[in-house]
């Protein structure tokens, strides 16, 4: 597989080397105002001290902090440089919201240490759910699935599933950038992080980086693998050069891509067994964000007699006591509204519902109202009494 | 023909010797007798015909000549000198013999003196090309310049349309974790009088927040007085046609878990009117805990029985077909029934002495689907 990859590479590198004069220079949108990024031991970066706001504001007052943008679910960096030593560990403390990690840079990346996206594990003696890594989703707590779109366990299916069907969900190309899901299995697993790195100059790698599942592992005689899943990784640069690696292994592998209008001498170790396998592309058209006309779901409302709440514009979901989004007392049925955007109304609209005194449980919503431009769709079910986390995945066909 | 003769003698008396001198080797071989005198030899060459040619033949040096085709036709002669080089010495040669050996100069004459009387200029040379048909085009078109695209293969194509959305979480308590009522009472006339605020929770509220209306026409409110040792502080909005809102802040360590009255509502009665059942109902309540995580809350609306002339009655529930009389201490009530109202036959059913404001009525058995009742003072 690996020899697979650096023909690949040499391929793709070779025809990105010739035709890199025919394209433009790479300009990723940085101003630099979160400084200059230079590791040199073991650093946390905690996103949870991101300023809350558009990304594209001037953050030298928070310089180094980064902004936490809720419309994008991204934290992001602006740094004029990236430069992360050898032997230097880079990891991350979750934001509330579980955000993904955007590093735009306006010059070169250099990687010759760790940066460690990986998913965390609560092991036996659990009663909370494990953390992901950022942009990843929590492992599930004691009889509780896996979170996120491909979680597992708590019953079925047997681990956090990212890209392989049939649970699959995300894209090949990371936009919109998100992890891997969760898994409770002997033990809380949390999900794999995302990230994406874009610089307009050269990222070179000859360190790791890695979004690995906390852990997993194969039951031979079955052929089943349990663990949660792996997360995201996108590089996006005007130069992409190394010999590290990068890795995105877990119960389910992870996705990761890979972006450059120009990639000399590349000869990075990458993961085997991702699907698909995304080696290099072009990064013209830039893309960081879905595009404006990109499907939205949202979860709205929870209804009833006695029960009339609206969701947060920025949910945290959170399951401490007090945090969470939205508390309701009724044991009466309730109704889920949800919104979608930009969707047909005659796809699917999936609704998880994971409580923690009870496993997954997966229901259809119906649309009521609307067009593929704005549509209302609901369902109706009784949720436990109990913290419990809902989202909503919609898919067309 | 004499001058001839002389100029043949003299060539040979000129050519002979020398030529006795250039010849003697060839001729020098003859024998002569004692008495002889022999002359020299002599050698004479023979030219033959004397070197008189009567036609004249000179052969030029070879010239080259470029024939520019058309004489240059021109009454004005033309002359262009030969490039001359010039070398200066500067300095001039001082000598007592003098010497010049001129420098070779090559001069070529091209016969003709250049004067021109005429003054002529010669253009640079122009290329034109003639392309026939006159730039009048009828049919307007445009080529774009050519645009280089490599497709690197992969692409932003996404077939598929799909969302995930946030993750959101919810606590259902099953039960209102929060139970808050406002109290009833009864008054009289004009008098001063208070109902209580009642809580009961067992959360870390921070903040509590509701919004009471009334019947302003019957009811003054006066204030709200704090009771329980959570209350931190308290908030009296300004009263409008939504009713009054009331804040508190609470210290959420001295909550206490039982049920107890957290504040009272002061109010006044109005007595111009009519005695009324005024409503203190509870809209906009809210209780938030130390998170900021709003909870839900079961709350109970109070009442106010206002009795400024006219007794009250009001169901009870309890026990079964109870009644409730609301009235003037002292006074005496007669208590009547009918089975309709479209006409109705009202009989005294009972008649009773109003001993406190509040008088519970029972016994009462309804003998028809539907029985209505109405009281009357009688005295005194």
């Amino acid at each position: 597989m690996k020899t697979q990859i650096k023909l690949h590479l040499s391929l793709a590198a070779g025809l990105a080397a010739f035709t890199s004069s025919l394209f433009a220079q790479l300009s990723i949108p940085s101003d630099g105002s979160d400084g200059a990024l230079n590791i040199t031991g073991n650093t946390v970066i905690d996103l949870s001290q991101a300023v809350t706001g558009n990304w594209t504001n001037n953050n030298s007052a928070s310089a180094g902090q980064g902004i936490y943008d809720p419309s994008k679910w991204a934290v992001v960096f602006k740094y004029s440089s990236v430069n992360i030593q050898a032997g230097a560990l880079v990891t991350f403390a979750n934001h509330l919201t579980h955000a993904p990690v955007v590093w735009l840079i306006s010059g070169d990346v250099t990687i010759n240490g760790e940066v460690n996206l990986d998913g965390h594990n609560a092991g036996l003696n659990y009663t909370d759910a494990a953390e992901p890594g950022p942009g990843g989703f929590r492992g599930g707590t004691v009889g509780m699935s896996g979170f996120g779109p491909g979680g597992g366990y708590g019953g079925y299916p047997p681990h956090g599933y990212f890209s392989s069907l049939p649970y699959a969900y995300g894209n090949q190309q990371n936009v919109p950038l998100i992890g891997g899901s969760g898994d409770n299995y002997n033990g809380s697993d949390g999900g794999a992080g995302a990230i994406l790195i874009a610089a307009s100059g050269t990222i070179n790698i000859n360190g790791s980086v890695h979004a690995n599942s906390s852990s997993y592992y194969i039951n031979s005689d079955y052929g089943q693998y349990y663990g949660s899943s792996g997360g995201a990784i996108r590089l996006i640069s005007g130069q992409l050069t190394g010999i590290g690696s990068i890795a995105v292994s877990g119960a389910d592998a992870g996705r990761f891509r890979l972006e450059a209008t120009n990639a000399p001498g590349i000869n990075l170790s990458l993961p085997g067994g991702v699907n698909p396998l995304t080696i290099l592309a072009s990064p013209f058209p830039l893309t960081l964000w879905p595009a404006t006309n990109a499907p939205i779901v949202k979860v709205t409302t929870i209804l009833n007699a006695n029960a009339n709440v609206t969701a947060p514009v920025d949910p945290k979901a959170s399951l401490g006591a007090g945090q969470d989004d939205l508390a309701i007392a009724t044991t009466d049925p309730v109704t889920i509204g949800l919104q979608t955007s930009n969707f047909p109304t005659n796809g699917t609209v999936n609704v998880y519902i994971k409580s923690l005194s009870a496993g997954q449980t997966v229901l259809t919503a119906n649309c009521i109202s609307g067009d593929s431009n704005s549509a209302n769709w609901q369902l109706v079910t009784t949720l436990p009494v109990n913290h419990t986390v809902i989202q909503a995945r919609a898919v067309f066909p | 023909m004499k001058a001839g003769r002389k100029w043949r003698q003299l060539w040979l008396g000129l050519v002979m010797p020398v030529a006795a001198g250039l010849f003697a080797r060839v001729t020098a071989s003859g024998q002569t007798p004692a008495s002889d005198a022999i002359s020299r030899e002599v050698s004479v060459f023979n030219y033959g015909m004397p070197s008189a040619t009567t036609n004249a033949e000179a052969i030029s040096h070879e010239l080259s000549v470029f024939n520019y085709g058309m004489p240059s036709a021109t009454s004005n002669a033309e002359a262009i000198s030969r490039e001359m080089s010039v070398f200066n010495f500067s300095v001039p040669l001082v000598a007592t013999n003098v010497e010049a050996i001129a420098r070779e100069v090559s001069v070529f004459n091209y016969g003709l003196p250049f004067v021109a009387v005429n003054t002529e200029a010669i253009s640079r040379e122009v290329s034109v090309f003639n392309f026939l048909v006159p730039s009048v085009a009828t049919n307007l078109e445009a080529v774009s310049r050519e645009v280089t695209v490599f497709n690197l293969g992969v692409v932003f194509v996404v077939t598929n349309s799909e969302a995930i959305s946030r993750e959101l979480s919810i606590l259902n308590y099953g039960v209102p974790p929060v139970v808050f009522a406002i109290g009833s009472t009864n008054a009289l006339g004009d008098e001063a009088n208070q109902v209580p605020f009642a809580l009961q929770t067992v959360l870390d509220l921070t903040n509590l927040s509701l919004t009471v209306q009334t019947d302003d026409s019957h009811l003054h409110i006066l204030g709200v007085t704090p009771s329980s040792p959570e209350v931190v502080s308290m908030v009296l909005g300004t009263a409008n046609s939504n009713g009054l809102p009331i804040a508190f802040t609470f210290n959420r360590a001295a909550i206490p878990t039982t049920n107890h009255v957290l504040a009272w509502l002061n109010f006044q009665g109005i007595t111009n009117l009519d005695s009324a059942i005024v409503p203190l109902t509870i809209t906009q309540f809210t209780a938030t805990r130390g998170s900021g995580q709003g909870v839900p809350a079961a709350t109970t609306n109070g009442q106010v029985m206002l009795i400024v002339r006219q007794p009250i009655l009001a169901l009870s529930g309890t026990p079964q077909f109870g009644i409730t009389q609301h009235g003037l201490p002292g006074a005496t009530y007669a208590i009547e029934a009918a089975t309709n109202l479209a006409m109705p036959v009202w009989r005294e059913v009972q008649r009773m002495l109003e001993s406190g404001r509040v008088l519970t009525l029972t016994g009462f058995t309804n003998n028809a689907a539907q029985q209505f009742y109405r009281t009357e003072q009688v005295g005194p």
